[in-house]
């Protein structure tokens, strides 16, 4: 699908297509739609929020943009690869080459130096050690942490922690950052900060979607999405809505 | 992600918890241990065994009073079974050459202030004959010492060294006491050469006298045991049937036990075969116990990583991935109690061969038992869990605690 020229921004190519894609769980005799149908195309480059009451399906809906869960129905392209009938091993590599997560509790491995956190995706991925090590030096020297490289996460702070995942998200290039309430275990100060990072992230270009309760984090972004009940139910400020 | 990066992974992940590592495979420390232990003594008595019986000769037969307590001197009459029986053990049986009657006691020897604690044989001359006994100096007891039950006697190497030391012990007398016989003294004919320890004992510390003589000191006419010599040694086996044969009839049966060097070497090899088996069958408890230790451990440890594995999962892990890091950690784990164990058993085995005098003998075969049972036992007993961490949902994994 070609994209539209709309106000000056340029979208070139469709990193995310879902369509009507529902997920539910049969809980007992019931069953729970977490996404009823939901239709949504990001573009490369653009910085989205989601954003919706507790339970409306936000995270779920990251689980299947990241391809660690599939939709019940609907269809899934990432990144030009149609994902949904892939098996497990073919969407760890998705996982892999395509996505970078960034979690609420950072996620990372608290026994590893955080160099070594960083190099994690990039050993998954096949890359020889020493290259390896080379670009996680300098995506945490990008991060302001290329002191602290043979630390490991107990010893740092939390905006220092998100950092560092944000530098694991970015070793392999994916194609898309995906970060489920970055912010939701920072304080304002660091929140804020973590956030200019994403911005920085947008404006070199990156495609961004940040799942947020807060109302600032969704000023920065290029597009809100409101997710209410497992529905897209507004889509403001992108090229496409 | 290669072979050596998840074999660092999982070292790694032994390292975080040294004590539980340790305990958790203690089980297959103990059964490492008592494997090589027991194959290594095995071997070493074996060895030694196998050593001292070819030493003697395997044409060597002996004849002692069967185990059970008293039933030799009771049922029959010390005449039927006094030195004299050396003779008929010759004449009666076509298969023996020689035969010899020992009697024997423990004793005490004194030559001016110093004292030894001695075994004292009472002998016919043939005795150093029959096991290429050699003299280092003077003679060996003749049948004529025997005939007039004369007071000489003949020193092992050691006792002649200890209580002589650089003096010529000929023609010295002795004095020896033995229980409640009456202190005698004797003259010291000969010194014989050293033999060491064999499995008929340790001939160095022996003193010998003839027959006669330890008779008219002791009264003791019971014999300790004889010493027969078959024709040749093919023939040793058959000279054992016969002359069991023979002497069921002529004092009963089962009074006595016929041991050649070739049934001795078999008992001992299945005393040795029966202990090993049994042991092993300890040991490979041990193992089966040390592999639940493992595969504990290691379920615990997936549990405690769930997140871990969610995490790994989300940036790109394969289920092989996973499961080979979990699985090397488990083959680790056993393989450092393996080593561990191979190293103890090896041990005891030392120590069992000092206090045994046998050689310490480690096969190589047992080494790669060692690591072989201890690697099989992880791979076993590290599936299962290392499969459940495999087959974590990435979702519910991360989300874990
Ligand atoms: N594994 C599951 N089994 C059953 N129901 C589930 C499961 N996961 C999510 N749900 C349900 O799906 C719905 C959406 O959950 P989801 O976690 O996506 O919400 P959310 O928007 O991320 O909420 P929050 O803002 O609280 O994080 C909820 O009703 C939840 O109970
Ligand atoms: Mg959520």
């Amino acid at each position: 699908m070609p994209a539209e020229v709309s106000e000056g921004a340029v979208h070139p190519r469709e990193v995310v297509r879902l369509e009507k894609v529902v997920r539910q769980y049969i809980v007992g005799s019931a069953v729970v739609r977490a996404l009823a149908g939901v239709d949504l195309v990001i573009h490369e480059g653009e910085f989205v929020a989601i954003m919706g009451p507790s339970g409306s399906g936000k995270s779920t809906l990251m689980h299947i943009l990241g391809c660690l869960d599939r939709p019940t129905s609907g269809h899934y392209i990432l990144d030009g690869v149609e994902v949904e009938r892939l098996s497990d091993n073919q969407l760890a590599v998705i996982r892999n080459q395509k996505v970078g997560f960034v979690f609420q509790e950072f996620n990372l491995l608290p026994r590893e130096t955080i160099l070594a956190n960083v190099e994690l995706p990039m050993m998954y991925a096949g890359i020889p050690r020493r290259e390896r090590a080379r670009r996680a030096r300098q995506l945490l020297e990008e991060m302001g942490l290329g002191k602290r490289l043979a630390h490991r996460p107990p010893e740092l702070s939390g905006g220092e922690r998100q950092r560092v995942a944000i530098a694991r998200a970015l070793a392999n290039a994916p194609a898309v950052i995906l970060a489920d309430e970055p912010t939701g275990n920072l304080d304002t100060n660091t929140g804020a900060e973590i956030l200019r990072i994403f911005e920085e992230l947008h404006r070199s270009g990156r495609t961004i979607v940040v799942v947020t309760h807060d109302p600032n984090v969704a000023r920065h972004a290029s597009r809100v999405i409101r997710l209410v009940d497992g529905q897209i139910v507004a889509d403001e400020g992108g090229a496409a809505a | 992600m290669n072979v050596r990066e998840t074999a660092m992974a999982a070292l790694r992940g032994l390292g975080f918890y040294p004590l539980r590592t340790f305990l958790s495979v203690l089980g297959i420390v103990i059964g490492v241990a008592s494997v090589i232990g027991l194959v290594a003594i095995g071997a070493g008595v074996q060895e030694s065994v196998t050593s001292r019986i070819s030493q003697l000769g395997s044409d060597v037969l002996t004849v002692a009073p069967a185990m059970q307590r008293g039933v030799w001197g009771r049922s029959t009459s010390p005449t039927t079974v006094d030195a004299s029986l050396a003779r008929d053990l010759v004449e009666h049986n076509p298969l023996i050459k020689q035969a010899v009657a020992t009697l024997q006691t423990q004793g005490t020897m004194t030559v001016g202030n110093s004292t030894l604690d001695v075994t004292v044989l009472g002998v016919t001359p043939d005795y150093a004959d029959i096991f290429a006994y050699p003299v280092q100096v003077g003679r060996f007891l003749r049948t004529s010492d025997q005939e007039l039950g004369a007071d000489v006697i003949v020193l092992g190497a050691e006792v002649a060294s200890t209580l002589f030391s650089d003096q010529d012990p000929l023609g010295k007398k002795v004095q020896l006491s033995a229980g409640n016989y009456p202190t005698r003294s004797f003259v010291v004919v000969g010194v014989m050469g050293s033999l060491g320890r064999t499995f008929a004992g340790n001939f160095d510390g022996q003193v010998y006298m003839p027959a006669s003589t330890f008779f008219r000191w002791t009264g003791q006419r019971r014999v300790s045991s004889f010493i027969l010599r078959a024709v040749s040694t093919e023939a040793a086996v058959d000279a054992a049937d016969q002359v069991n044969f023979y002497l069921t009839r002529r004092v009963g049966e089962n009074k006595f036990r016929v041991l050649s060097q070739q049934t001795i070497l078999e008992t001992i090899t299945s005393v040795v075969g029966t202990l090993t088996l049994s042991l092993g069958a300890i040991a490979g408890i041990a193992l089966l116990v040390g592999g639940i230790g493992v595969m504990n451990v290691m379920l615990v440890s997936v549990k405690e990583r769930t997140r871990e594995i969610g995490i790994r999962k989300a940036l790109g892990a394969k289920k092989r991935n996973i499961l080979s890091q979990f699985l090397l950690e488990a083959i680790f784990l056993s393989l450092t109690g393996g080593l561990v164990g191979l190293f103890g058993g090896w041990g005891v085995a030392a120590l069992a061969a000092r206090w045994g005098h046998w050689p310490t003998v480690l096969p190589i075969y047992a080494i790669f038992l060692a690591v072989g049972f201890s690697t099989a036992v992880g791979l076993f007993f590290g599936i299962y869990p290392a499969m459940q961490a495999a087959r974590l949902d990435p979702i519910a994994a991360l989300r874990y605690e």
